[in-house]
């Protein structure tokens, strides 16, 4: 009785564990790794791409880029006054449009938008951020 | 010269302790008091030495001294004086030495209270405990934490302390306060390492300890409550708490420490639950070591670890110590932790306690999950990942409820076993002010299940509070409001003020993003916000742009941002508090031009004051808690040799 119950909440545990974990992938890991792909939710961090950041009605439009590849993120919500061209970021949020084989750029749609800075990130909104970003 | 100073006074702490823990040891072999006693002035000594080092390291940073890598790191020519002082623990190696002064200060103080018991061999061994504490805290400044290093390059001037540490003045007590919570649970946990021991397991070790305890679980909750509070007020995100590893970090040993001030009141009753009051305070003490590990090697990237430093291996592997001899300890000890008594009945006092207890340990287990999981994955996988916020929300919920239920009926069930109608009666009007509370929230709007859940258990455990306290007054007066019990249930009555804050913050805040011209006006969740125009103030170390914002045509506001002239931009939010809400305002993006458009957050925050009120509750309360109160028993002295089976004469007490 007493290991059913057990058994129970630890499922319960590991399932509500998993279901709240959010990874982080390098831009270069999209669609690569399993955890940065399909329509799960993650965190994707890279270098705002110059000449790529355009203001839309509900947030900024702008490219990303880690270790070669590039990542179109549309962003919703103001941006911290931090941001601009050049800097690393992370976003949080999921991919809508499919990797380069399935046609088209591959593009992220993010709420919450951190920026780097010095040597921290700024703590917009709670969570983990690594410092160590290249 | 500084530098000399403070590793001088290092060199003291560390060589006092450690001839503290030999003359000690030496003392009880041969039994010479004299040793004992001259191991107990080492104590002084300690003090003395950390003290000077404390004082070596500020007269550093107030003479900018910069030939000291930690000045370069954390001093600044431009920083305000006060928050030049307490940028010593700021960072890594100051906050180490900011925790070892702490731990001397408590070690000299255990010294002076117990002074006339001092050969007695539990005292001899407690002081072991903490003088080989304090050794190893001694030795990390003077190994991987040194805050006297001599940096290899010149600077001239530094960049002062993290930007996000020196724009509230809470900073200058937040951490020493922390520290004196987190510090002081090393007392009771030597005292308990102690009988373990010397195999005194009666209840003479916790009676010796339990106001330092309460100390102890007092500061550590004003330390957590003034850090949600700064987090409230600098971070601009709009919310106190974000089940950030670092807050959990400190919310750990609370959570084990509520846990065992609890459960001791069992083993002190009836003489149970020995080894699970051992595991608790050993527990407690392992976790505030973890708490330093986790902040201080660096092993999370959060805002308050700033620093990162080789330190990580020192301290887990003194976790993993800790942790690996007080397990052998309680092992080895087994079969004197046999309880005298059993539980009753279910419904009875203790049985409670049991339940609140597992409620606690499963509450304090699912936050260590959360916050140890990703650093676990990391090391195996190599993913970062991080578990967010739904993962602790949708287990400590239901949780943090039942511990209000449990909070309700605890408190008026008699010891042994209650009957139905005692309970019927003795629970029937804190039950009315539950339906009460739970009437009146859906009355003022307030709907969804969970909260009104939080403020009808919250109406009731406060009504269980309230008639204990006025029970309790009628009979005897203003005691009726100090002594253990008494003032317990004003902690109580301070966390229900806490849990119903929260409850309403969580489920009704409610964000909005606004972009206004000046003396262009906005209605947000039903107050006006109007914008009246930009100010820019130059200070010392930075440069403050203030939005001049009127908050439903009665006061302005002034969130800002500051640039500091580091290089780093922080947002000062503003808040209008109110008893029924606040309305918190931070600056999302200054104008690009003169007469631009500023972009504000508005969060509307209902009940967010009285969180610091119920903290401040909760404080008081402990305070009266630790006052004698009319009935205290006289108590064995800890030096009385204690025949074996006093344990048992003792159960009945």
């Amino acid at each position: 009785m007493l290991s059913v119950v057990l058994v129970a909440v630890a499922f319960l545990l590991f399932k509500f564990l998993t279901s709240a974990t959010m990874y982080f992938c390098d831009a270069d890991q999209v669609g690569v790794k399993s955890e940065c792909s399909g329509d799960k939710r993650f965190r994707l961090r890279g270098a705002v791409v110059e000449g790529t950041v355009k203001n839309t009605a509900d947030g900024v439009d702008f490219d990303v880029v880690l270790n070669g590849k590039t990542i179109h993120v549309q962003h919703t919500g103001s941006p911290p006054q931090l941001f601009r061209e050049g800097i690393q970021v992370v976003v949080e949020g999921k991919l809508v449009a499919g990797p380069p084989d399935g046609g088209g750029p591959t593009t992220f749609a993010s709420d919450q938008l951190l920026v780097k800075h010095g040597e921290e990130y700024r703590k917009k909104n709670p969570g983990r951020v690594p410092a160590d970003a290249p | 010269m500084n530098a000399a100073l403070g590793i001088a006074g290092v060199t003291i702490g560390l060589g006092a302790a450690l001839l503290g823990v030999i003359s000690v040891l030496a003392g009880l072999r041969q039994k010479r008091p004299r040793f004992i006693a001259a191991g107990a002035r080492y104590s002084v000594i300690g003090l003395a030495g950390t003290v000077l080092a404390f004082a070596g390291m500020e007269r550093a940073l107030i003479t900018r001294d910069f030939r000291l890598a930690y000045v370069q790191k954390v001093g600044g020519r431009a920083t305000p004086p006060l928050f030049n002082f307490a940028s010593l623990w700021s960072s890594l190696e100051g906050s180490i030495l900011l925790w070892t002064l702490v731990l001397a200060l408590y070690v000299a103080l255990v010294v002076r209270k117990f002074r006339r018991r001092l050969d007695d061999p539990l005292m001899g061994w407690a002081l072991i405990v903490m003088f080989t504490i304090s050794a190893f805290f001694n030795a990390l400044m003077l190994g991987p934490a040194n805050p006297f290093r001599i940096a290899a390059t010149v600077a001239a001037d530094g960049p002062g302390p993290n930007p996000l540490l020196q724009n509230h003045v809470l900073m200058l007590f937040h951490p020493p306060i922390l520290y004196l919570g987190l510090v002081g649970f090393s007392v009771p946990f030597a005292f308990a390492t102690a009988a373990l021991i010397t195999g005194r397991l009666g209840e003479g070790w916790l009676v010796e300890t339990r106001r330092w305890t309460l100390f102890a679980w007092g500061f550590l909750t004003i330390g957590i409550v003034l850090g949600a509070w700064w987090s409230y007020e600098v971070t601009g995100w709009g919310g106190y708490w974000s089940w950030d590893p670092v807050e959990n970090a400190v919310f750990l040993p609370w959570l084990t420490g509520t846990a065992y001030i609890h459960s001791v009141m069992v083993q002190e009753r009836r003489g149970m639950l020995r080894v699970w009051n051992l595991s608790l305070l050993c527990a407690t003490f392992s976790l505030t070591i973890l708490e330093t590990f986790l902040t201080r090697s660096g092993v999370l990237d959060s805002v308050h670890s700033f620093s990162e430093s080789d330190i990580g291996p020192w301290l887990l592997s003194f976790f993993g110590l800790v942790v690996a001899v007080t397990i052998a300890l309680i092992g080895w000890r087994g079969d004197r932790l046999r309880s005298p008594g059993t539980i009753d009945s279910p419904v009875s006092r203790e049985a409670a306690f049991l339940v609140n207890n597992l409620l606690f340990a499963a509450f304090a287990f699912v936050v260590l999950l959360g916050t140890v999981f990703p650093l676990v994955v990391e090391a195996v996988r190599g993913d970062r990942l991080s578990v967010g916020r739904p993962f602790f929300d949708r287990m400590t919920t239901p949780i943090g409820l039942a511990l209000l239920t449990m909070m309700a009926i605890a408190p008026v069930l008699p010891w042994r076993k209650a009957s139905g109608e005692l309970l019927r009666a003795r629970l029937l009007w804190p039950a009315w002010m539950g339906v009460g509370a739970l009437v009146f929230a859906a009355a003022v709007g307030a709907r969804g299940f969970t909260p009104l859940v939080a403020f009808g258990l919250g109406g009731f455990a406060g009504g269980a509070a309230l008639r204990q306290v006025v029970l309790a007054s009628r009979r005897q007066g203003w005691r009726g409001f100090v002594g253990r019990a008494n003032g317990g249930m004003i902690v109580h009555l301070g966390v229900v003020i806490v849990a119903v804050a929260v409850a309403a913050s969580q489920s009704y805040a409610k964000v909005a993003e606004v972009k206004l011209k000046p003396n262009e006006s906005a209605i947000v969740h039903g107050h006006t916000i109007t914008y009246l125009g930009m100010e820019t103030v130059q200070e010392s170390n930075r440069i403050t742009q203030k939005a001049r914002v009127r908050v439903d045509g009665d006061g302005v506001y002034a969130p800002a941002l500051q640039s500091y002239d580091r290089g780093d931009v922080v947002a000062t939010p503003s808040v209008r508090v109110g008893l029924k809400g606040d309305v918190y305002l931070s600056l999302d993006q200054p104008p690009a031009t003169s007469g631009g458009a500023v972009g504000l957050k508005v969060v509307s925050e209902p009940l967010a004051m009285w969180l610091w009120v119920g903290g401040g509750i909760m404080a008081g309360g402990t305070a009266l808690a630790a006052f004698p109160g009319r009935r205290r028993r006289p108590t064995d002295p800890v030096s009385a040799p204690l025949p074996v089976d006093r344990e048992l004469v003792a159960v009945d007490g």
